[in-house]
């Protein structure tokens, strides 16, 4: 079993930004989520798990050995995928593979032609594999982002909007891919689609402003909100007069007309019940927190 | 204006850029217009219009340069920054759209090669020298720019928009610019123009057709001009008018073609090819995922893991850096920067013929412009090669992987390659001129030597580049500290910075290559010190990836040790024998000497009367030992109680003793008074008995003239001998200085008019000169015996009544000899230098006959003439009583055959055989105004009778023409005076005021009354009479047939 343990981390950027917030966590094999907004600092954690920055104060263990003194420890277990990365113009997937292989320690040239050969063919690129990957679509580019990550023996897998430009079918094989290795190892799935932490995790947390909101499985999150969540079809113009009175946790346009879903422990007026989804968890904890 | 030519005016880039790519413009066309030598013929000026006109030709030849630059950054900018969906959306058309591109395509194009040329007309008339002619003439500057600059900018800019819009392939736009460079080349070859000076003369049909293919029009230009006269040439442009004309006319309709062209076929869409297609229309296999199959490979995290890391590092980079079209663009300036440096290098201008392509010659070359270029490629290449993975957003990925710790060793090795790469081009380079000149002696050493004096270096340069950029966390502010490093550590300002020789490290060597001698002592010193080099940024990498990384293992223990010996092994054999050079001292010196010992001046003085002396010289050592015995007299009539002693201070004075009326005195000074209890009596004799010993180091740098070496050793050893009475050449000569320190004026040069001068100043020389077995051991005058002892040549020389002034050599030599008229006349010479052997010694024969003939006889047994290795410079040729030495660099082994009109081994034997009757034993001018007319001014007419004897009058004639323009121009630049009173150093006075001046006279009264007169002036000036000017022109006085005549003589000389 791995084991990731964050305790009080802290990272705070020279021009004063505090991306990360006192952040404790405890992370075993299986899939983590980790759900947030935009700009909520979930790469910033990710790449301070990495040792691509140092925190400011506060501890990384990945099992018992702090990987903040000692990042070769877990740079020799980790997988990495980066949301928006680029590539080298000019070289081909296949290369760039082989480079990233034996960057990870994989000597063994058979053993490495095998398992680029594997992951290639797993994200249906092995077909361009001659092809110079910054001509990549979007979608392909991010296949070869996962394949990558998983090229070596990684014990920890880090994610970050990995099914980001994928069209369906591509992310439904990534997301069954990510699961099936998520036995073994550890791996955080770093997302804001919140469709992904409930298809696959069965750990997540909320983060917004370098905070942790919340923490839990997602079934017992959603359990939580049982009976407390309603919705209604209002006219545009009576928003702000619910904003006030109720507390509006989302917000949508269906057919055109628009939809809000409240909080509220008893039914308000007018509002009919609904059954919760892990969406209004997250929508719930941030509004929560705003 | 049109909107697309307006926007990206407004837009074309940093201000700050532009201005320095603009300074830099200026520096290069500064740089062609000063430092170049493209003679275009003999005779025509570096600023006639004519040789304006094909300079300018040549230089449009950088147009494809500029062009393919501007052509990768503007006409592919909307699909670089995919902003050309939205261009296309907007209602523009494509003919406005094109009209856009092309103008600011065209135009930044022409304004860089604009500021060129501006930066050329600047350089070339700051230059001052003969082969410059007075006057500025804008049209000349004016005329070829629009025939050449302008339509060939048009037409490069035009050709790569066709390539451009109707392929969308960057590389091809490279290519055909590269293309276009080729075709040219190959043309120039068939349109025999004098930029090919080694190419075989083509038939009048082939010039033409080259006339009319040519794109850049310059072999047109070379056809219309081939019948102008030499004057025209230095005086008018050449005409826009029939081949010109056509060449220039067609090549602007082709231009006007290729817009039509990139109109009617311009690509919209990318090409895709076949293959591409193909795999683009792949349907999806495989989509069933099988987890099963998942490989799980053994890591290893070990030193072989990390070895194939840095190859796999290297590896990615050099993918990159051979696709890339900067690798393309910056081999061809290289090979056309070098490429021009190593034609200049052979082509020697108005007065001599070719060197030959030899190796030495072009591995200089190479040293002369790679280095620093070098430095400037790997500030580009290392700062790309370095941030690439930042800037490509690729290093959360590459940095997340346990042996990015790799990296910086792995951009090492890119950077190993790309200089090996580079380093060979310039080889094959040199090679390609070597087989196309024909010379196919190829000398590995010489190319040897660039790799330790630029690759090497550079090696180390980029290494220090590399830390540069991996310490400093921006990018840009990388790239402005890597091209301060440039200025700082690969320019001359080094020596200034760090004046302690042992931490130039990343300095190349622009010294000097000789066949004989290779690269001498300077190629191991410098491996010593690219050894501490290599040792001291070994050691600062190792510190740095331990504060980086902060991990010590034994094996890093062990590179320290390993490093930290050989860079104190390194630097202490670069650094042995190290002095420094303090000019204050030498100077304060000076100012001492001067004012402690003027007084001698006034002091009579004895005089040397024999030297008998052994020399043994130690090549290999770069070392030589001297003993030697003066027999002293007291000529005057007064007797002496003080001598001043002067020893040279470059050689050590091991032990010295004077003896005297029995007495000995023991000298350990450089300078020094021996005051006498008793005085010298007139006729009185003394002895003078010394010791002394000379060895250079690398480090110091040699002395031209005591240049002992493994091989083609050559000194003129006199200078070194001890002296007696005060030297008035060790004076300092800069006023300034002189009012500083108190001096007054300097010991000036003897009027003419002073008296009539006797003096028994001749030694009698008694020589023997040893040297390492396998060496020839030369000296001068007769050859008494030659014999081997103890492994090493001995022999010895005797010349009586010649002056004080003597010379050794000794080297692996070639002889060669015949005997003509009972003297023995040979050429030693390096088994490499043959070519010219025979023609010497057919000239050396004819020489002999003309001044025994006409003068006097032979004084000697032989006639040598010995090659010395080009470690000596400062003359082609040096005469010493039985024995001319000649440096191998300058005439001896010059390509007489690629230019048969300029025959300067005629110099050797026809000036320096002269010299034997002309100022070295026959004669002894005194040393006054008009002394270089009796030596150098008499040499030059023997050289120009010869002349005449082998090529007719008109063969003289146009040597004389050579000597008018030298004379000419060097007179409004270093000042005229009459002949007669020629000072010394006034070389284009004595030389080819001289030459001109004797061939009129000889046409005047007559070769035969010239060399009567000669003879009588030999005759009746004689040792110990020490003639003057006057006394020569008494001689053709008398022989002058007329008072008319004789007034015309006067003028010529008085003039």
């Amino acid at each position: 079993m791995n084991t990731l343990k964050i305790t009080d981390l802290n990272l705070i950027y020279k021009n004063g930004y505090n991306a990360i917030n006192g952040i404790s966590l405890e992370i075993k094999n299986g899939m983590f989520g980790l759900l947030g907004p935009n700009g909520a600092g979930k790469s910033s954690l990710m790449k301070t798990i990495v040792g691509l920055q140092k925190p400011t104060s506060g501890s990384i263990e990945f099992n018992d050995i702090d990987v903040v003194q000692d990042t070769d420890y877990i740079k020799k277990n980790l997988g990495f995928l980066p949301q928006d990365f680029g590539v080298y113009p000019k070289v081909n997937a296949y290369d760039l593979l082989n480079h990233i292989a034996v960057l990870k320690g994989v000597n063994n040239k058979a053993e490495r032609q095998n398992q680029i050969r594997y992951l290639l063919e797993k994200v249906n690129l092995w077909h361009f594999k001659d092809k110079e990957v910054h001509t990549f679509s979007g979608g392909m580019k991010q296949r070869f982002g996962v394949a990558q990550a998983l090229l070596g023996n990684p014990k920890i897998i880090i994610v970050d909007e990995p099914t980001a430009g994928l069209d369906p079918e591509e992310r439904n094989r990534f997301n069954t891919l990510l699961s099936d290795i998520s036995s073994e190892v550890v791996v955080i799935l770093s997302t804001h689609l919140v469709e992904d932490v409930k298809n696959l995790c069965s750990e997540m947390t909320i983060m917004n402003r370098g905070r942790i909101l919340k923490t839990g499985k997602p079934k017992e999150l959603i359990e939580d909100l049982k009976g407390k969540i309603w919705s209604k079809f209002i006219d545009n113009d009576e928003l702000e007069i619910y904003q006030s009175n109720l507390k509006v946790i989302s917000q949508q346009l269906i057919e055109r007309q628009l939809q809000i879903t409240v909080f509220a422990t008893t039914q308000p007026e007018g509002f009919s019940p609904v059954g919760p989804i892990l969406e209004h968890v997250y929508f719930n904890v941030l509004s929560q927190n705003s | 204006m049109n909107a697309i030519l307006q926007f990206q005016l407004k837009h074309s880039g940093n201000r700050y850029v532009l201005g320095l790519t603009a300074l830099i413009l200026v520096f290069i066309g500064w740089f062609c217009g000063y430092r170049f030598n493209l003679t275009a013929g003999e005779g025509i000026y570096l600023n006639s219009p004519y040789t304006i006109g094909f300079m300018m030709a040549l230089l449009s030849l950088s147009i494809i340069f500029m062009a393919i630059l501007f052509a990768l950054e503007i006409l592919f900018k909307e699909w670089d920054t995919k902003f050309d969906i939205m261009l296309f959306s907007y209602p523009i058309t494509l003919k406005n759209y094109l009209i856009g591109k092309f103008s600011v395509f065209t135009l930044r194009t022409f304004l860089s090669f604009l500021i060129l040329i501006i930066g050329f007309v600047i350089g070339q008339n700051s230059r001052i020298g003969n082969e410059m002619q007075l006057e500025f003439s804008f049209w000349s500057y004016l005329y070829p720019f629009l025939i050449f600059g302008v339509l060939n900018c048009f037409f490069v800019c035009s050709f790569l928009f066709m390539v451009a819009y109707t392929t969308r392939k960057k590389l091809l736009v490279v290519i055909g610019g590269l293309l276009l460079y080729v075709f040219y080349m190959v043309l120039l070859v068939f349109s025999n123009s004098p930029f090919m000076a080694g190419s075989i003369p083509q038939s009048i049909e082939v010039q033409q057709l080259s006339s009319l293919l040519d794109p850049f029009g310059a072999s047109a230009y070379f056809f219309e001009a081939k019948d102008l006269s030499v004057s025209d040439k230095n005086q008018f442009i050449v005409p826009l008018k029939g081949f010109l004309a056509i060449n220039r006319i067609a090549y602007m309709l082709s231009s006007m073609l290729f817009l039509v062209i990139s109109y009617r076929f311009y690509v919209f869409n990318k090409v895709t090819s076949k293959n591409e297609l193909k795999r683009k229309q792949q349907k999806v296999k495989d989509s069933i995922v099988r987890l099963t199959k998942a490989k799980t490979p053994v890591l290893n995290f070990g030193f072989k893991s990390e070895f194939c890391s840095i190859i796999s590092f290297a590896k990615v980079d050099i993918i990159y850096l051979f696709k890339s079209v900067t690798i393309v663009a910056v081999s061809m300036l290289l090979v056309f920067f070098v490429g021009m440096e190593m034609y200049s290098d052979i082509d020697k201008g108005i007065r001599l013929p070719n060197y030959y392509a030899s190796s030495g010659l072009l591995a200089t070359s190479i040293s002369q412009s790679f280095h620093l270029l070098g430095a400037f490629v790997l500030v580009y290449f290392i700062n790309d090669m370095y941030w690439r993975s930042s800037s490509a957003n690729f290093y959360l990925i590459e940095d997340s992987a346990f042996f990015s710790k790799a990296k910086l060793k792995g951009h090492l090795m890119s950077l190993a390659v790309l200089l090996v790469f580079l380093t060979t081009l310039l080889i094959v380079l040199a090679l390609v001129f070597q087989i196309s000149y024909g010379y196919t002696q190829i000398d590995w050493l010489a190319y040897f030597g660039v790799i330790i004096f630029n690759t090497i270096p550079l090696f180390l340069f980029g290494t220090l580049l590399l830390l540069i950029n991996s310490i400093i966390n921006s990018k840009y502010i990388a790239l402005g500290v890597s091209i301060l490093a440039v200025v700082v550590f690969t320019t001359p300002l080094v020596k200034m910075l760090l004046p302690y020789p042992l931490l130039h490290i990343f300095s190349g060597f622009k010294g000097v290559f000789s066949d004989l001698n290779g690269y001498g002592a300077y190629l191991s010193a410098f491996s010593n010190r690219l050894l501490f080099g290599i040792s001291l940024l070994g050691l600062i990498w190792v510190l740095k990836s331990f504060l980086k990384f902060k991990q010590w293992t034994k094996l890093k223990s062990l590179i320290v040790i390993v490093f930290f010996g050989l860079g104190v092994f390194g630097g202490f054999n670069f650094m042995n024998g190290y002095s420094p050079k303090n000019e204050d001292s030498q100077l304060v010196e000076a100012v001492n000497y001067e004012k402690n010992y003027r007084h001698y001046q006034n002091i009579p003085q004895p005089t040397i009367i024999d030297v008998d002396t052994k020399i043994d010289l130690y090549p290999s050592e770069n070392s030589y030992k001297i003993q030697g015995k003066y027999r002293i007299q007291n000529l005057t009539d007064k007797p002496i109680s003080r001598i001043l002693l002067n020893f040279h201070s470059d050689l050590e004075l091991n032990e010295a003793t004077f003896r005297i009326h029995n007495k000995e005195i023991s000298v350990d000074e450089i300078a020094l008074e021996i005051k006498l209890d008793e005085p010298f009596m007139p006729s009185d004799t003394a002895t003078l008995e010394f010791n002394l010993s000379y060895r250079w180091f690398a480090v110091n740098g040699h002395q031209s003239f005591n240049a002992i070496v493994n091989n083609g050793s050559f000194m003129r050893i006199s200078n070194y001998y001890p002296l007696l009475g005060y030297q008035s050449d060790k004076e300092i000569e800069d006023q300034q200085k002189r009012e500083e320190y108190g001096l007054g004026n300097p010991t000036s040069l003897k009027k003419l008019e002073a008296p009539e001068v006797f003096e028994n100043d001749f030694i009698n020389l008694n020589m023997v000169v040893t040297t390492e077995s396998n060496q020839t051991p030369m000296g001068i005058g007769n050859i008494v015996k030659t014999w081997t002892e103890n492994d090493r040549t001995n022999t010895q020389y005797k010349a009586d009544g010649i002056p004080f002034r003597f010379a050794v050599a000794s080297a692996k030599y070639q002889k060669q000899a015949i005997k003509h008229r009972n003297i023995e006349i040979e050429v030693l010479y390096h088994d490499m230098h043959f070519e010219n052997v025979d023609r010497l010694l057919k000239n050396a024969v004819l020489n002999l006959d003309y001044c025994v003939d006409n003068f006097s006889p032979y004084p000697f047994e032989k006639i040598s003439f010995v090659e010395v290795s080009s470690f000596t410079s400062g003359f082609a040729a040096t005469a010493y009583p039985a024995t001319i030495f000649m440096t191998e660099n300058m005439i001896f082994h010059a390509n007489i055959d690629s230019d048969p009109s300029k025959d300067v081994i005629n110099e050797l034997a026809g000036h320096e055989l002269a010299h034997i009757w002309w100022g070295n034993s026959q004669i002894n001018p005194d040393e006054r105004e008009g002394a270089s007319m009796l030596t150098e001014t008499l040499a030059m007419y023997t050289e120009m009778m010869i002349y005449k004897k082998m090529y007719g009058k008109d063969g003289m004639m146009n040597r004389v023409q050579i000597h008018q323009q030298i004379y000419d121009n060097e007179k409004g630049l270093f000042g005229d005076s009459p002949l007669y009173k020629v000072p010394y150093g006034a070389t284009h006075i004595a030389y080819s005021k001289g030459a001109i001046v004797m061939v009129k006279l000889s046409e005047l009264i007559g070769e035969d009354k010239v060399n009567l007169a000669l003879k009588n002036f030999l005759l009746n000036n004689q040792y110990p009479k020490k003639p003057t000017s006057l006394d020569l022109l008494d001689e053709f006085y008398k022989v002058s047939p007329n008072k008319k005549i004789m007034k015309q003589i006067e003028r010529l000389f008085k003039d």
